[in-house]
């Protein structure tokens, strides 16, 4: 006994050296997470343009429908099994519009909220053995272990309360019935026909003419994102500059590597009438035909202390529990990339939680600019001078606004009276599009006169922050399109990429 | 497009096919000091190199991980000492390193920096918590929740929720926490539903707390933390054999003094007590190792030693030296314990006193405290006490449960006694 318990104690010393001595300081505190993602509540692009299917295409100018689209947990790896992508039902999505461009997005309101059912709480897979998937809803669709469901809410002419909007308006669509989600794209053996399943998923309110969808989508945001995070190590030197022919081609990616090709995302969309979007309820014109759009997510605001049960006899802990309808927004966006390039680190998550009418605290970041000399010191090309008013004006105000009198709201803009552009013929480059001849060929329904999922925002907003050097030399990331191309019916995103065949790659490789 | 966030899932995710083994916390360090390769004048990638380490040491409880964070944080400093990302990040650091104090005036830099950063509400209220200023964390969290409602405020709410005495409110509010966690960070995911599972265990719902750790180890697969607890509830319903399998399990992860302690009692309530000397003899030798080098970890030591009636005095010698440097109900709890073992009964009552303020509803603190009022005395307190541990969760420890059975037995019996 002497004996074994002598060598036992040398065999554990060795242990614990070899460990370095390190577990008598083992993190006994309790150590919350502080570093976390959040994709459910992440808006990863926001979209607003003039429907542009063929149906949208034919009718008369003052009978046009809009479509307004919300995107979150960005960057889906297809076949990132068993559990796939959900939108969370203790969020909040909403779809804010500014009609009377007073800066304030709360004359129309689109609240979306998800209810979520799992069938078999014990399994930790998206299907169970059982016939393939081929409705939303019914037997044929019992393969499908956990199912979302969600609600639409239209609120209109509301003032922005501490405890949430206050409407003079609310209507609930279908009644305040539920419709299905779209569920993640798993493969053709659980899914058959993905893109008729998906087709099922859109909804029209027969009394308002809004058409809905909520799921999985590919995305369409191209961007070389690999080589902009290498120090704007773009893919053609000494700068990233395109031909005439290459910067008129929509269809090729000249040199650079689109980093979310073959990647999917989750998407709300959203369909109205424009006439139900103006503010006096008429077809869209000079007077009233432009609308603020920003897309924004909201999670639940609790009360830290509500206050043991014995501490308060005459409250019972459920009436304290105030967060059960109490929302903070959490990520918000209109314009592409203005919380990436313009609100500097530890200004983010502020920037995030606050309302956009009150952006006028952060106009200084817009009119420094970092990223034009950023611009500046990778290309040693001019950038125009600050104060960057220029840029506060274009992404906080409405283009016929006096700079010097209008108030500041960061919002995605809109002029519904400009006809949408038929698919074959849309620019990425929206106003700045040429022809291999080097040509003006704009395409006036795109970004920043709102913004279609295939408007090439990173070289437009390249060459916006650099000025007029920029445009003139179309300085760009080499990335044109991801390798789904434009999507011509609603909701305008293109049938996800499948767990199972998945592959990231760029057009034409 | 919300790039930072993507471009740390696109990482994760094209990680995760080159290297299927590596965790999460791997990659982010992978990642790191790849970026460290081209931009070594860097702070933000020295930052991210920590936040890395950081991440590595809570996903293995491996605390040598932060010693390389507080590094790779000097040399973001060295090259500016007002880097913003690394003074929110020191007090993370400070903070793994048992620095209470120097986290929270670090906590309190940052702030000054950018009072709208939620993240420096978190990092003060850890160390408030740690330090017992429980109203001024409670303020902090709250500031926190009004910024950012989400899984790092969620996790302090609950958590404080549970300390005054509302774990039915703490579980409410892990259910959202759990709901937000991201299926691409699966560590971060299973520690919430770790501590879901511990509020459930706390109210003696064993069924409930199992199948939290369960799906913890779904989530992220021989999780130490989940492996521990999920054996604390197998020891509680008597499945010993299948309670030692997972302690061991968690123990050949990392050897932390509590896991090691666990798995030596249930080998002790199995009959196997060589076996069971054996690892207490390793819980023994840590700490001595622990004190030769300095370092301590004194809360779960002094409670080890006291609970088995090893080394007494040692087990109060750090329990002073814990109360010293951190404050907290769980702190004067290891303190009264170990002054009971040692005879010092007076004072054990008034520390037992302190580490009830708050009212948690906490089965070790209403059991020592019950012990000790029965020492000093006070029969009808100390029943009193006993039988709210035994109330609140009967399985919350097979020794002590035992101990304060007995002890309640004779109480009772002297009672009838006196009548």
């Amino acid at each position: 006994m002497h004996m074994s318990r002598c060598c036992s104690t040398l065999a554990l010393a060795s242990l614990v050296l070899a460990l370095g001595a390190a577990p008598a300081r083992a993190a006994s505190h309790r150590e919350a997470p502080l570093m976390t993602l959040d994709p459910a509540a992440d808006i990863t692009d926001v979209y607003a343009f003039v429907s542009y299917d063929a149906d949208n295409l034919a009718r008369a100018a003052g009978d046009r429908k809009v479509t307004l689209i919300l995107n979150v947990i960005p960057a889906q790896e297809p076949s990132s099994g068993p559990n796939y992508f959900a939108f969370d039902d203790n969020v909040l999505y909403e779809i804010h519009v500014d009609n009377n461009k007073d800066g304030d997005a709360e004359d129309i309101i689109y609240q979306v909220r998800f209810q979520t059912t799992v069938d078999s709480p014990n399994q930790f897979v998206a299907t169970l053995a059982m016939p393939p998937v081929t409705d939303l809803e019914g037997p044929n669709a019992a393969g499908m272990a956990i199912k979302q469901r969600y609600t639409v809410t239209e609120l209109k002419n509301c003032k922005e309360k501490s405890k949430g909007p206050k409407c003079k308006q609310k209507t609930a669509l279908f009644g305040g019935q539920s419709k299905p989600t779209v569920p993640s794209n798993i493969g053709p053996k659980t899914m058959p026909d993905y893109a008729a399943l998906a087709a099922k998923g859109i909804f029209t309110d027969p009394d308002t003419g809004i058409r809905v969808f909520a799921g999985q989508r590919a995305e369409t945001f191209a961007i070389d994102l690999g080589a902009v995070f290498d120090t704007v190590n773009l893919r053609r030197t000494p700068l990233p500059v395109e031909t005439v022919v290459e910067d008129a081609n929509d269809a090729i990616n000249p040199f650079g590597t689109n980093a979310f090709s073959g990647f999917n995302v989750n998407t709300i969309a959203i369909e109205v009438p424009a006439k139900r979007l103006t503010s006096d309820g008429a077809s869209p014109s000079t007077a009233n035909g432009t609308i603020g759009v920003y897309a924004s997510t909201s999670r639940q605001q609790v009360t830290v202390r509500r206050g043991a049960p014995a501490l308060n006899p005459k409250k019972p802990p459920s009436d304290l529990l105030e967060g059960k309808k109490s929302f903070r927004q959490v990520s918000r966006m209109a314009n592409p990339l203005v919380n990436e390039l313009i609100i500097p680190i530890g200004k983010k998550d502020l920037w995030n939680a606050t309302d956009p009418s009150d952006e006028a605290q952060f106009l200084d970041f817009y009119r420094n600019l970092a990223v034009a000399d950023a611009l500046k010191a990778v290309s040693g090309v001019d950038v125009p001078p600050k104060p960057r008013n220029d840029i506060v004006h274009l992404l906080t105000q409405y283009a016929s606004q006096d700079p010097s009198k209008a108030p500041f709201a960061e919002l995605l803009r809109l002029d519904m009276t400009v006809p949408p552009t038929a698919p074959a013929s849309i620019k990425r480059l929206g106003p700045l599009a040429h022809d291999s001849t080097g040509a003006s060929t704009p395409d006036p329904a795109g970004f920043p006169n709102g913004r279609r999922p295939n408007d090439d925002v990173t070289d437009l907003v390249i060459r916006v922050a650099g000025g007029k050097n920029y445009i003139d030399n179309r300085v760009g990331d080499g990335v044109h399109l991801n390798d789904k191309g434009i999507t011509s019916d609603f909701p305008f995103l293109p049938t996800p990429f499948d767990g199972r065949d998945r592959v990231h790659k760029d057009p034409g490789e | 497009m919300t790039l930072r966030t993507a471009a740390v899932a696109l990482v994760g995710v094209l990680a995760a096919v080159s290297a299927a083994a590596a965790t999460p916390a791997d990659q982010a360090i992978a990642a790191a000091e790849r970026r460290l390769g081209q931009q070594q004048d860097r702070p933000d990638a020295y930052v991210e190199l920590a936040s890395a380490f950081m991440k590595k040491s809570r996903e293995s409880g491996d605390p040598g991980y932060y010693r390389r964070a507080s590094a790779a944080l000097d040399r973001a400093f060295a090259l500016d000492p007002n880097d913003y990302q690394a003074l929110r990040v020191r007090p993370w650091v400070l903070l793994g390193q048992h620095d209470f104090r120097g986290a929270l005036a670090a906590a309190e830099r940052a702030r000054e920096r950018e009072p709208g950063d939620w993240w420096n509400y978190g990092t003060l209220a850890d160390a408030e918590i740690e330090l017992g200023d429980y109203d001024r964390a409670t303020d902090a969290v709250q500031r926190m929740v009004d910024l950012r409602p989400g899984l790092p405020a969620y996790t302090r709410a609950a958590f404080l929720r549970a300390l005054f005495g509302d774990r039915a409110g703490a579980i409410d509010i892990l259910g959202l926490a759990v709901a937000a966690a991201s299926p691409q960070d699966p560590e971060t995911l299973a520690w919430t539903l770790v501590h879901l599972g511990h509020e459930h265990f706390a109210l003696g719902d064993l069924d409930a707390a199992a199948a939290a750790y369960t799906r913890a180890l779904a989530s992220f697969p021989g999780y130490y933390l989940a492996l521990g607890a999920l054996g604390r509830v197998r020891a509680a319903e008597g499945r010993l054999d299948e309670a030692i399998t997972l302690y061991r399990q968690a123990v050949e992860r990392i050897p932390a003094p509590d896991l090691v302690a666990s798995l030596g009692d249930v080998l002790a309530a199995a009959g196997r007590a060589d076996e069971a000397e054996r690892e207490y003899e390793l819980v023994d030798y840590t700490g001595r190792v622990a004190r030769a080098t300095g370092t301590t970890n004194g809360r779960q030591l002094a409670l080890f030693y006291a609970d088995h009636d090893r080394r007494l005095p040692e087990a109060l010698r750090l329990a002073e030296q814990e109360s010293a440097s951190r404050g907290g109900v769980y702190t004067d709890d290891a303190l009264a314990w170990a002054l009971y073992k040692n005879g010092r009964v007076a004072e054990a009552a008034r520390a037992a006193h302190r580490a009830l303020r708050l009212g948690t509803e906490d089965a070790q603190l209403e059991c020592h405290a019950g012990l000790i009022a029965a020492a000093a005395g006070r029969p009808r307190q100390a029943s009193r006490h006993l039988r709210r541990a035994l109330a609140l969760n009967p399985y919350f420890d097979r020794r002590q449960a035992a101990v304060a059975r007995t002890a309640l037995a004779a109480l009772d019996g002297a009672a009838r006694v006196a009548l």
